[in-house]
């Protein structure tokens, strides 16, 4: 074959080769991850002429070539890793958001001031068991809403977790794939073979990996590519690890490779999205739930603990929290921080207010809780040493239970008649001691006391009498008295003796002499004559003491004198420090009744009568200040307006759902007394502890922002993943993208090559045709 | 964009506008169909912060307003209550007026009290008005009655006391602001406001000007004669008994004598004797004849002095002067003897004083010391009901005296009642005002708060035109891509 023709055929097949790579590119123009390929022309090698002359032998396709760019490639993968990742946040959080961060009527700050507004509203009418009831009711769907949200947010974990397993499964194809592309593109290039085809298959289907899990594709020089995830690879030359996933108690999901369970932990692609959200983001905001719902508990029900309901003060209490169970061992004797209940008890006391039915007598006993050292028992022992009360446990739980003609309850309510055993201006003659016990007596001393005039009676204290008369108690001293007397009778009132005779009106009278021994003197009792008189004072008290600490006051005469008749009648007020707290003038010009106050929020009356400071007349009234400051209530759940401890388990004690006047709404004890609902909706304005120093609404406004800025974050994260891919995928395009006009352009260009080659043999041949012609 | 543009990038840049101009347009759709702004936390964080917590300030304004209207309810339903009592007491004193005029019948003075005894139970039923399951005047203690009272035999209430106490409804208005709502019963009905003693009587007996009388209600003060001492002549003091220059003599019933304080005896003796007259100096005459033993003189004002005239200095012509002694006694108290003092203490069995102006006792009897604004409205008009009724007996004391000084008691309670009517009033008025003002509140609040969540209607109706636009024009593009090319010039 002459040369000519050699040149021609091989223009011919080159060009045929040129059509074949622009149809492939045409054909993959809209392949996903396509890079157009080129073919490289060539002239053939020349040959020697004739002469010293070189003719050329033609062209030949020298190879196809792919348009890529392995950086670009790289940060396309990248991105794609953060496409995965936001675009998987930004419809999950998107989720989440309508289910737990509403910003109308159904946001759980709406639902919380619901319940406060119910105490307000309630407070405005206490007697009423409706409104009793719509608080209940707020409280109910505030309940229902924090276990909506909660649940919500749990469904939506599981959806995270369910979604991130899907994509395990997704994405071990596309690791296998890999390994499998990775084997081949190896072999081709070690038969230096062309694999460009190969390699934007397995770039696409790293893309892909990447957007699923975050998987990082490394190319080595074998031409394979490595993908890894973390420090953990997944894919090496032609081995790839499968992935599996298992659920796990703590993470929610595990991810690990099958072989040697080593663990990924992405941080992009959907895996990572999902897994964040799933690991960290919503067990963060149940964790608020759950502080929220158990602030709100504990400060709910450290209010409603110490008021009094609309059925009265307490005949029985039974806790609502019972100790923990540790298999045989009785927790009921450990230090109760240790016993397992809900609420930690703090170092403080908490303080009984018994009231005696029969008398209207209120007094208060404190017990001493330190958590660390006192059990359950030794509290249930101290109970049952205060009067009228005893206690036990029934299931774990505390159960209170006050005597027939005895009620309890934890208030801070004084004693509105304070005056006990006729102390102070009574109508009986009553001498009143002045000493403190035990105090020393000698054996057989002795007094006489003569009851309205009459004959002296003597009363002898000898030391079989007493368990040790030299501490001689008052109970022992007034059963002695009480022992030899007629007509008049001892008792201790507020740790002092007091003789009182039986008879009242202004000419009752007792005479008490001392006798051998002095005891008259050593009892501090006034000796000589005190007289009764027509009318006894009437003593009133009321309030609650405005700095919230314990006071016992002590009130007493400073002079002898008629109530708004006497001139400058005083009566000292005296702390329990005997420190002066107030002088009362209730001489002339006080008018009997009125109120004055003497110390701030406590105001106290006297009517009309006689008192006297000689006879050593005083009364005491008890003030108390915070009557829980161990938070023994809750810790155990007496009185309780929550039970539960998070947004899971918390509820209306059932007593209150059922019966809603046993919602304790007051604060003084009257049907219509709703000054602790206005405690309660004050707790609407008030920073908790726990929450971060905010409010409860405050802090669930906190969690609906702290889920909207999540959504609000991952959206725009997203837009500005999508505008760089883009931008990206622009690049990548003007590289390696087809241009359908290009290829056209070529398609002529090689059409009308191959119609020149064809031409040109075609001349050839005619030329050897004239040739054969003239041949013989 | 790079310079070498491909179909490829075309479509994904088509796709790319389409879907961000579609979402504009349906976002832009969304919030002005729904007419909201935000419709999520997330559509920007910030406001919904600020929406969030607008909600619940709006709330509780609702809440707040509706605390407000029901305290305004209750104060205007007590000052109502209390303007009824008022208009009651009111008719009760032209009533008991009626029964001052001399000419009333028995019958009609029993048709009085009877009338006042029908408002007693009215003034009862209004101070225990119960209302929305409530007894309204009871403080905290609205499950029962508030007012109680003890009863006669036939049933009518003697005495009314309080049962209730002073807890107050309240309304919270911020966190330091808590304004009391209502009045309890003592509040309303036992507003104590002393004023002067009146004390009447013929006894003598008055009230102190400015006195620190503790006593309250009423008290019967007892004049008590003790003895009646005789002088000598015109000498005074009196020194003896008997009067040793007229011969007169105390009668041996001298212990009725009720005169009390000086009083002197003008004797005419007949000329020639015997007998002649005896009188209290500017009183009625009194004829004798000398042999009487017991001769009664009357000063007409109920002062009798039992005189014996046998002894009588013949002829004897002059004054004698007599002096009673006495005591005086309040409410079962004491008896006291008589100073005749400015301002004699006189102290009641339980404690209570009243100070009397004793200088001009005349007359043993009983006076009636009125202490207005001391005791209830109830045991005002019971004691009124009484005085008519004629239950008391107050013997020297007239009718019109004592129903008029009860009349005066009562303005007094009244007064109380409208003072504490006009305190509810004022407790109404600001309510009212407050009320405004947190409708000027929650106005503001739901102004900002449909600033922050609201859509503009006109601003969004513009937005979604232009999202209507670039998403038109982003599927006009997407459609002309690849229309013209090389192909169609092949």
């Amino acid at each position: 074959m002459n040369l000519g023709f050699v040149a021609g055929l091989r223009a011919l097949m080159a060009s045929r080769r040129v059509l074949d790579v622009i149809g492939h590119n045409l054909a993959n123009q809209n392949t996903p991850g396509y890079s157009r390929q080129v073919a490289l022309l060539g002239a053939t090698a020349p040959t020697n002429g004739p002469g010293n002359s070189v003719l050329g032998t033609g062209v030949e396709v020298l190879g196809v070539n792919a348009f890529v760019n392995e950086a670009l490639l790289g940060r396309i993968r990248d991105q794609s890793e953060l496409d995965g990742r936001f675009t998987a946040e930004a419809a999950l959080f998107a989720d989440i958001e309508a289910a737990a961060a509403d910003l109308g009527e159904g946001s759980l700050s709406k639902r919380l001031q619901a319940f406060f507004d119910g105490a307000s509203e309630a407070g405005s009418a206490p007697e009423d068991t409706t409104r009793r009831g719509a608080l209940v009711s707020t409280a109910k769907d505030l309940i229902a809403t924090l276990h909506q949200r909660r649940a919500d947010l749990l469904d939506q974990r599981d959806a995270a977790i369910s979604q991130a397993r899907q994509d395990v499964e997704a994405v071990n194809p596309l690791l296998s794939a890999i390994a499998e592309l990775n084997a081949r593109i190896k072999n081709l290039t070690a038969l230096g073979q062309p694999s460009n085809d190969l390699h934007d298959q397995r770039d696409e289907l790293a893309k892909e990996a990447a957007r699923l899990i975050g998987a990082t594709a490394t190319p080595l020089q074998d031409g394979t590519l490595q993908v890894t995830a973390g420090n953990v690879t997944l894919v090496n030359g032609a081995l790839a690890n499968r992935l599996v996933s298992k659920l796990d108690i703590h993470d929610g999901l595990k991810v690990t490779i099958a072989k040697g369970n080593k663990a990924i932990e992405p941080s992009n692609g959907e895996l990572g999205g999902l897994l964040g959200i799933a690991r960290d983001f919503i067990p963060a905001r149940v964790a608020d739930l759950d502080r929220l719902a158990n602030r709100l508990i504990l400060e709910t029900n450290r209010v409603h603990s110490t008021g009094i309901p609309a059925t009265g003060s307490f005949t029985q209490l039974l806790g609502t929290n019972a100790f923990a169970r540790r298999g045989n061992l009785d927790t009921s004797t450990i230090a109760l921080a240790d016993a397992g209940l809900p609420f930690d008890l703090k170092a403080g006391k908490v303080k009984f207010a018994v009231t005696d039915v029969a008398t209207g007598d209120i007094r208060h006993y404190d017990i001493t809780i330190d958590p660390r050292t006192t059990s359950a028992a030794q509290v249930v022992d101290r109970i049952r040493q205060i009067p009228g009360l005893t206690a036990s446990f029934e299931g774990g739980r505390l159960r209170i239970d006050a005597f027939s003609g005895y009620r309890f309850d934890f208030s801070r309510r004084i004693d509105g008649d304070p005056v006990e055993g006729g102390t102070f201006g009574d109508s009986h003659a009553v001498a009143i001691g002045s000493k403190s016990f035990p105090l020393a007596l000698t054996n057989g001393s002795s007094l006489t006391v003569a009851v309205n005039g009459g004959a002296p009676q003597t009363v002898t204290f000898n030391s079989g009498s007493f368990a040790d008369i030299s501490n001689a108690t008052a109970a022992e001293v007034a059963a002695v008295f009480n022992a030899q007397v007629t007509g008049a009778s001892a008792s201790v009132v507020d740790g002092r003796l007091v003789i009182r005779g039986n008879t009242e009106g202004a000419t009752s009278s007792l005479t008490i002499n001392d006798g051998p021994g002095s005891p008259v003197v050593a009892l501090g009792l006034p000796a000589g004559t005190v007289g009764g008189s027509d009318a006894a004072v009437a003593v009133r008290t009321r309030g609650i003491g405005a700095d919230g600490v314990d006071h016992v006051y002590t009130f007493e005469p400073l002079s002898d004198g008629k109530i708004g008749v006497t001139p400058d009648l005083k009566v000292a007020v005296k702390d329990e420090n005997g420190e002066l707290v107030a002088t009362l003038d209730v001489g002339a010009g006080y008018e009997p009744g009125r109120d004055i106050e003497f110390a701030p929020g406590l105001n106290v009356s006297f009517g009309a009568g006689s008192i006297s400071s000689g006879a050593n007349q005083r009364f005491d009234l008890e003030v108390p200040g915070e009557t829980d400051t161990a938070d023994f209530l809750p810790a155990f759940g007496l009185n309780s307006f929550f039970v539960g401890t998070d947004a899971r388990n918390i509820d209306v004690d059932p007593t209150l759902s059922a019966n809603p006047n046993r919602v304790a709404g007051g604060l003084f004890g009257g049907a219509g007394d709703g000054a602790n609902f206005d405690r309660l909706a004050q707790l609407a304005d008030k920073a908790l502890d726990g929450l971060d120093d905010s409010t409860a609404g405050a802090f669930a406004n906190g969690i609906a922002g702290a889920i909207g800025n999540a959504s609000a974050g991952a959206k725009t994260a997203l837009d500005t993943v999508a505008t760089s891919l883009l931008a990206l995928e622009d690049s990548r395009q003007a590289l390696s993208g087809v241009n359908q006009d290009e290829e056209l352009v070529d398609l002529q260009r090689f059409q009308q090559m191959y119609q020149a080659a064809a031409k040109y043999l075609s001349v050839l041949n005619a030329v050897d045709q004239q040739l054969f012609t003239v041949l013989p | 964009m790079s310079q070498r543009i491909t179909s490829a990038s075309q479509y994904g840049h088509a796709l790319f506008d389409i879907g961000g101009s579609f979402s504009r347009l349906a976002h832009a759709q969304n919030r002005l169909s729904s007419t909201r702004r935000l419709s999520a936390v997330s559509d920007s964080p910030g406001d919904a912060a600020r929406v969030l917590d607008l909600h619940v300030a709006a709330q509780r304004l609702t809440q707040l307003r509706n605390s407000v209207k029901s305290a305004r309810e209750i104060a205007d339903s007590q000052a109502s209550l209390l303007q009824n009592a008022s208009e009651l007491l009111s008719q009760a004193r032209s009533r008991a007026l009626e029964a001052t005029n001399g000419a009333t019948s028995a019958t009609d003075l029993k048709a009085i009290a009877t009338d006042l005894d029908g408002m007693l139970d009215q003034l009862l039923a209004i101070a225990n008005d119960h209302t929305d399951g409530r007894f309204t005047f009871a403080g905290s203690r609205v499950d029962s009655a508030p007012f109680r009272f003890t009863a006669d035999a036939a049933g009518d209430a003697t005495h009314i006391t309080y049962a209730g106490d002073d807890v107050h409804r309240s309304v919270r208005f911020g966190r330091d602001d808590v304004r009391a709502v209502d009045l309890s019963g003592a509040e309303a009905f036992f507003r104590f406001e002393r004023g002067p003693t009146v004390v009447t009587g013929n006894t003598g007996l008055a009230s102190v000007a400015n006195a620190a009388d503790t006593m309250v209600g009423d008290a019967r003060i007892v004049v008590a004669h003790t003895s009646t001492t005789w002088g000598n002549g015109l000498i005074f003091p009196p020194v003896g008994a008997g009067d040793s220059i007229s011969g007169l003599l105390p009668a041996l019933t001298s212990g009725s004598d009720t005169i009390v304080g000086s009083r002197r005896i003008v004797v005419t003796s007949n000329v020639p004797g015997p007998g002649g007259t005896l009188a209290f100096e500017g009183g009625a005459s009194t004829p004798f004849t000398g042999s009487e033993s017991d001769l009664v003189l009357d000063d007409g004002n109920g002062g009798i002095l039992h005189v014996d005239v046998r002894s009588l200095t013949a002829g004897f012509n002059g004054t004698v002067t007599v002096v009673g002694s006495g005591t005086v006694a309040a409410d079962g108290g004491a008896a006291q003897a008589i100073t005749f003092a400015a301002d004699q203490t006189i102290t009641a069995k339980d404690g209570r004083v009243v100070h009397l102006d004793t200088r001009n006792v005349r007359l043993a009897g009983e006076s009636l010391a009125v202490f207005p604004g001391t005791q209830s409205v109830f045991d005002e008009l019971v004691a009124l009901r009484d005085d008519i009724r004629g239950a008391a007996g107050f013997g020297s004391v007239g009718l019109a005296e004592r129903v008029q000084s009860r009349v005066a008691g009562l303005v007094s309670s009244q007064d109380g009642i409208l003072v504490a009517a006009g305190e509810l009033g004022a407790r109404s008025g600001a309510f009212q005002r407050a009320d405004e003002a947190l409708e000027l509140n929650s106005i503001t609040i739901e102004d900002n708060r449909g600033r922050l969540e609201d859509v503009d209607v006109a601003a969004t109706t513009i937005e979604m035109t232009r999202a209507e636009t670039a998403y038109q024009a982003a599927l006009a593009v997407a459609a002309r891509i690849g229309r013209t090319s090389l192909l169609d010039y092949i």
